[in-house]
């Protein structure tokens, strides 16, 4: 059986840096069991052990009652780890030191790791190592996470804790509790039991925390501890406690708001240009794949339904897959920049009011911004959202944002119909109802997601800046961006297959899909869409371009549905359909059909990454049947409007 | 006074804490505890108020700041 070692460490100890150095391309990633909280293991080899690592996640204590922390604890006191590495920022002693504190009485071995001592030297914070491994009884390491030729060393210092198996000194702490006069801490360990996890100390102060009062003077002695280590171990000279002029206006009220917008803006057209080489790549592939593609299966003989997969779905999903990883990359590559250097904290800080109306942190606006460009990326960017509920909450509301591809198709299709006024109005309208949405996804959803425990406000370190780390930068872009892909790329091939198997002419000129769609026009109609429309509605789930070439197949009687749905290169609206359109549609019906469009269920890619990121099928079917629900509804009060009105 | 209600370069100590048992937990862990000396650094309306507390800058919600009791004054 390999050995285990676990990570502990605050937000902002470069936890998940010495996590990747470690276990580099080693890793797994899931859920903890019944949560939505990231499960992150991987491993490493030394000599000729592999040594299993086991990343928890990032929280301030192990008392506090979030999932992240209930999951900690627990993980922490079954002893399932041999090792427990707890990482604190060496710059920053004084307070990240409490994670150490709150794990002295657990006996599990454990080594201490001063990361960031680059950042502690330069702030010149001298910190003597030896007798701080000498009050606390374990081997303490200094680190820099950044430097990736320290990790070899690393590997080998904890392979020797492993074997040498210390557990930290209590009494460095427990002192503290006994010297107390106000409380009597010898009566309430004396009450405790005995067990192999922990000491019946820590039982006692465990058993003290219960109460209010309790809580607040354990409280007290654990930082009297910090505090007395610290005396005894750091050098250092009075840090200046005043804010940058950057930071200044970074936190300021209006202007830090329009700072972040501007990064954020910045950050978007950076995206861009990662991505227009890519899509520029992906638009290609249809044309140059497809006639090859096509002469290789009639000279074959294949059977046409099977052919049509191989020289139409199949170029057509990797375009789609490849232009918008354009997008992806960018925007990941740039969140991940934001994080790393410590900006995001100072956005989540000047959003925090309006965000905490939706139940949510101030980062979430800088995924609902992206989202306007790509939903994937929005999804993929909320990865700097440190609370898993709050994260999730997030992915699900990004899908009311309306992404770039709606954002233009909107307008077109509302200009064919209402003229640009008109269009222009239906734009507004989208924007005000993407707010609504928003709110009652955040008040349906909200609840259940976010425990109460969890919904209090903003309690964060705003960490110093730092110089970017850009290996592990473009490391995890990486790694997340094909993460995300391999995924969505099989979700939406299958998806499509069963698309185009149930699009395909079967029976002379019907689909099983027309078919069915005739059989419930009495139903769809209500909603205000002839059974064509409602083709092309459900053809947006899967992608929201191939609704155009839905519609143009099905109302100028082309049978070939699956050419027309699946071909990315009738992006755009072309004369005959926009004089088509008018004539088979009527205005109140395309009113309904274009905020049930704009509302629907995101494209299938970004519903496969949202499942990529959470890991939950009911959470995700939930709010597929929210939003289907509510696209619906619309369609059906603005189609019943519109009949008032012409 | 309140934490809430104190001004930009506010320096003084917390003396007493109130919240329910989870909001404690979290203000402990983040460093803020009886006696922790604080500097106010950034109070502005509907705003988190930002305060030096052990080595780090603390971004906290108003409603909790209300909850915490500070004693000192402006430090010129």
């Amino acid at each position: 059986m390999n050995q285990t070692i676990a990570l502990l460490g605050q937000p902002n100890s470069g936890k998940s840096s010495v996590f990747n150095g470690l276990t580099g391309s080693h890793q797994h990633v899931g859920n903890w069991p019944g949560k939505t909280v990231e499960q992150k293991t991987g491993s490493f080899r030394c000599g000729n052990e592999t040594i299993e690592v086991v990343d928890l996640p990032g929280s301030y204590s192990l008392s506090a009652g979030s999932d992240e922390e209930v999951i900690t604890a627990s993980y922490i006191e079954s002893g399932k780890a041999d090792l427990v590495a707890i990482l604190v920022d060496s710059s920053q002693l004084e307070r990240s030191l409490y994670m150490c504190m709150d794990f002295i009485g657990i006996c599990t071995p454990a080594v201490l790791i001063l990361n960031l001592m680059d950042v502690a030297e330069s702030k010149g914070i001298e910190i003597n190592v030896a007798q701080l491994e000498k009050r606390l009884g374990i081997p303490v390491i200094p680190f820099v996470a950044a430097d990736s030729k320290r990790y070899g060393a690393l590997k080998e210092k904890l392979q020797h804790a492993l074997s040498d198996g210390k557990v930290i000194d209590q009494n460095v702490l427990m002192q503290f509790y006994t010297e107390d006069a106000d409380m009597d801490f010898a009566a309430v360990v004396s009450g405790q039991p005995e067990s192999t996890q922990m000491t019946k100390e820590k039982r006692a102060v465990l058993e003290l925390e219960k109460t209010d009062r309790g809580l607040m003077q354990s409280g007290k002695q654990k930082y009297a501890c910090i505090d007395s280590l610290v005396k005894e171990t750091v050098k250092r000279k009075e840090a200046e406690a005043e804010l940058s002029s950057f930071d200044r206006k970074a936190l300021g009220r209006r202007s830090g708001k329009w700072m972040a917008l501007g990064f954020i803006l910045l950050a978007m057209m950076a995206a861009m240009l990662v991505a227009a080489p890519v899509m520029g790549l992906g638009v290609m592939i249809p044309g140059i794949l497809e006639t090859p593609l096509k002469n290789l299966m009639t000279a074959g003989h294949v059977w046409d339904p099977l052919a049509k997969v191989v020289y139409v779905v199949l170029p057509n999903i990797l375009f789609f897959a490849v232009a918008m990883s354009g997008f992806v990359i960018g925007v990941t590559f740039v969140f991940s920049l934001m994080e790393d250097i410590g900006y995001m904290a100072r956005i989540s800080v000047v959003f925090n009011r309006e965000m905490e109306q939706l139940g949510l942190q101030g980062k979430s606006v800088c995924s609902f911004l992206m989202s306007m460009g790509c939903n994937m990326a929005g999804i993929a960017g909320s990865r700097v959202i440190d609370n898993a509920g709050q994260r999730f909450l997030t992915m699900i509301l990004v899908w009311s944002v309306p992404c770039g591809t709606l954002l233009s198709l909107a307008p077109m299709l509302s200009t064919i119909f209402f003229g640009p006024a008109g269009g222009f109005l239906i734009l507004l309208f989208m924007l005000v109802i993407t707010v609504c949405s928003m709110f009652l996804a955040s008040r349906l959803f909200g609840r259940k997601l976010i425990k109460e425990e969890e919904s209090y406000g903003i309690v964060m370190e705003l960490p110093p800046y730092h110089k970017p780390k850009w290996g592990h930068i473009i490391r995890m872009t990486l790694q997340k961006v094909w993460d995300i892909f391999s995924r969505a790329f099989k979700v939406i091939f299958l998806v499509s297959i069963v698309f185009y198997l149930l699009s395909y002419p079967w029976f002379g000129t019907e689909s099983p899909l027309s078919f069915i769609g005739q059989k419930i026009e009495p139903v769809t109609s209500f909603f205000g869409m002839s059974w064509e429309m409602f083709m092309a509605y459900l053809s947006s789930m899967v992608t929201k371009e191939s609704m155009l070439g839905v519609l143009n197949a099905l109302y100028s009687n082309h049978t070939d549905m699956v050419s027309a749905a699946f071909n990315a290169k009738s992006l755009g609206i072309t004369e005959g359909l926009a004089a088509l359109l008018p004539q088979v549609i009527s205005k109140p019906q395309a009113l309904g059909f274009i905020m049930a469009i704009v509302f629907n269920v995101p494209c299938t890619m970004t519903v496969a990454t949202t499942f990529q990121e959470t890991h939950s099928k009911k959470w995700l079917g939930l709010s597929a049947l929210y939003y289907i629900g509510f696209s619906l509804v619309l369609s059906c009060i603005f189609y019943h409007i519109g009949l008032l009105i012409w | 006074m309140k934490l809430a209600e104190t001004k930009k370069g506010f320096e003084g100590q917390v003396t007493a804490v109130s919240g329910n048992h989870h909001v404690l937990s979290r203000l402990i862990g983040i460093g803020i505890v009886e006696g922790s000396r604080i500097k106010v650094i950034q109070n502005e309306k509907k705003q988190p108020v930002l305060f030096y507390c052990r080595d780090s800058v603390i971004a906290l919600g108003k409603k909790d700041c209300e909850g915490i009791e500070v004693e000192g004054g402006l430090q010129a």
